[in-house]
């Protein structure tokens, strides 16, 4: 199964900022809750195919959203 | 015969009409609902992205990249009181247009900060080059009323930044927001409070405010945020700083609906001047506006000189159905300043919709009723 990885960020401001720097390059992504064993100050996150994170990672830096994540 | 000419000349209040797009946007979220930001399902994601649309496109519409600085609120008022509040007046003293609106004054009053008037023209147009050192030295900040809403004067505001540059300025752009060139960044501007329901064509209950450096208010407003939900104290990054609570997401549809679909003016500038010229000829009428028409909007007043205010503008609504505000618009001080008060002034503000046949059949009724 291939693995999966959630994009974390301080607030919803930031998780719509960085969902549209990555619906505009077409990755596959879902908003989702934050799961419970993992701890973020914002209740939601970005899931992602692990496989994807190098490049969204560069599209998010380039853009000044910071931002953390974890495997899931 | 249907009259289709458009006699609403009271836009300085609130805008009407709006674009066509604004209810339908709000009746949408109404009928589909979904909150802001509390959970991950579609109805929520939807409803968080068209405010967070909203906060970018507001930040093009007032000059900063920096939209994560701008925060929902109600209007304009309640903004600026979030910031005068939230703000340490170490000399408790601030300098002011002298045209400033109650939504200002009052609250200062509230927080015992002694206020200084900038030095200024007749017309309330302020003098840059007249502001001594000594009035720059001990003044924790500078609040301008972009445009005034009594005789439409349009502020010099990168000018005053400029001789201000180390001393916090507060524009109050309720007026200009929509209407004039606002720069946030350009003119490093340190707040911006703005409405959404006047010359952005946005529902009423939308606007709120712009700080450069968060750092130097604090939040009076506390509460839920949906982020950093441990905690009992607030966050201290933006927007959720100043962002308690559920905002007005239905309204921030329809303001969202007025960005996107913005009308260009249907009258022209020429129009208007011509028209404020041939109204102070009257010996009946004085005629509230600037003296210099580079610095004029689209709100101007009258003073009836033989006639109550109220009672000449109900005869314009009686007679011509021209529906206009009277009275002191909640501005005393810039009626103090244009020697209007206690009785204030008819007030005239215009619409992107108006035509130039509608303006002039405001012109006609003015001299009819006079």
């Amino acid at each position: 199964m291939e693995e999966r990885r959630v994009l974390l960020f301080r607030n919803i401001h930031v998780v719509i900022q960085a969902e549209k720097v990555i619906l505009e390059k077409g990755y596959w992504y879902q908003i989702i809750p934050v799961p419970s064993n993992i701890s973020s100050e914002c209740g939601m996150c970005i899931h992602i195919k692990t496989n994807d994170y190098k490049f969204i990672k560069y599209l998010l830096e380039a853009k000044g959203i910071t931002h953390s994540s974890e495997i899931i | 015969m249907e009259d289709y000419r458009n006699k609403y000349f009271d836009n300085a209040c609130t805008s009407f009409p709006k674009p066509a797009e604004v209810g339908n946007a709000m009746l949408k979220h109404l009928n589909e609902g979904g909150s802001y930001g509390r959970a991950a399902y579609n109805r929520i994601i939807s409803s968080t992205r068209a405010v967070e649309e909203t906060r970018e496109k507001l930040g093009s519409f007032m000059g900063t990249k920096h939209f994560s600085n701008i925060v929902f609120d109600y209007n304009a008022t309640s903004a600026i009181n979030k910031i005068l509040s939230g703000f340490s007046f170490k000399h408790k003293t601030v300098l002011v247009s002298p045209l400033e609106h109650n939504a200002v004054m009052r609250p200062l009053t509230l927080l015992g900060i002694k206020v200084e008037i900038l030095p200024h023209n007749k017309d309330g147009y302020i003098a840059v080059e007249q502001i001594s050192p000594s009035m720059i030295e001990h003044a924790d900040m500078v609040i301008v009323n972009h445009i005034s809403n009594v005789n439409g004067v349009v502020q010099p505001i990168s000018q005053l930044k400029e001789v201000f540059s180390g001393t916090p300025l507060l524009v109050d752009a309720s007026q200009s927001l929509g209407k004039v060139e606002v720069l946030a960044d350009e003119w490093n501007i340190d707040f911006v409070a703005f409405t959404g329901h006047k010359g952005l064509l946005g529902p009423t209950g939308t606007g709120g405010f712009y700080v450069k450096n968060s750092d130097v208010l604090k939040a009076t407003v506390v509460g839920g945020t949906g982020s950093n939900s441990a905690s009992f104290e607030m966050p201290n990054y933006m927007p959720d700083k100043f962002q308690a609570g559920t905002p007005n997401i239905t309204g921030i549809y329809g303001l969202q609906a007025a960005l996107n679909n913005k009308p260009k003016n249907s009258w022209d500038w020429l129009t208007l001047h011509s028209i404020l010229n041939e109204l102070k000829q009257n010996s009946k009428i004085r005629v509230l506006c600037a003296e210099d028409y580079t610095f004029q909007s689209d709100v101007f007043s009258i003073f009836p000189c033989n006639e109550d205010v109220s009672g000449f503008a109900y005869k314009l609504n009686n007679e011509y159905g021209i529906q206009v505000r009277s009275g002191l618009h909640c501005s005393p001080l810039a009626h103090k300043t244009l020697g209007t008060f206690p009785k204030g002034s008819v007030r005239f503000s215009l619409s992107p919709y108006h035509t130039n046949n509608d303006l002039e059949f405001l012109y006609s009724s003015i001299l009819n009723a006079i």
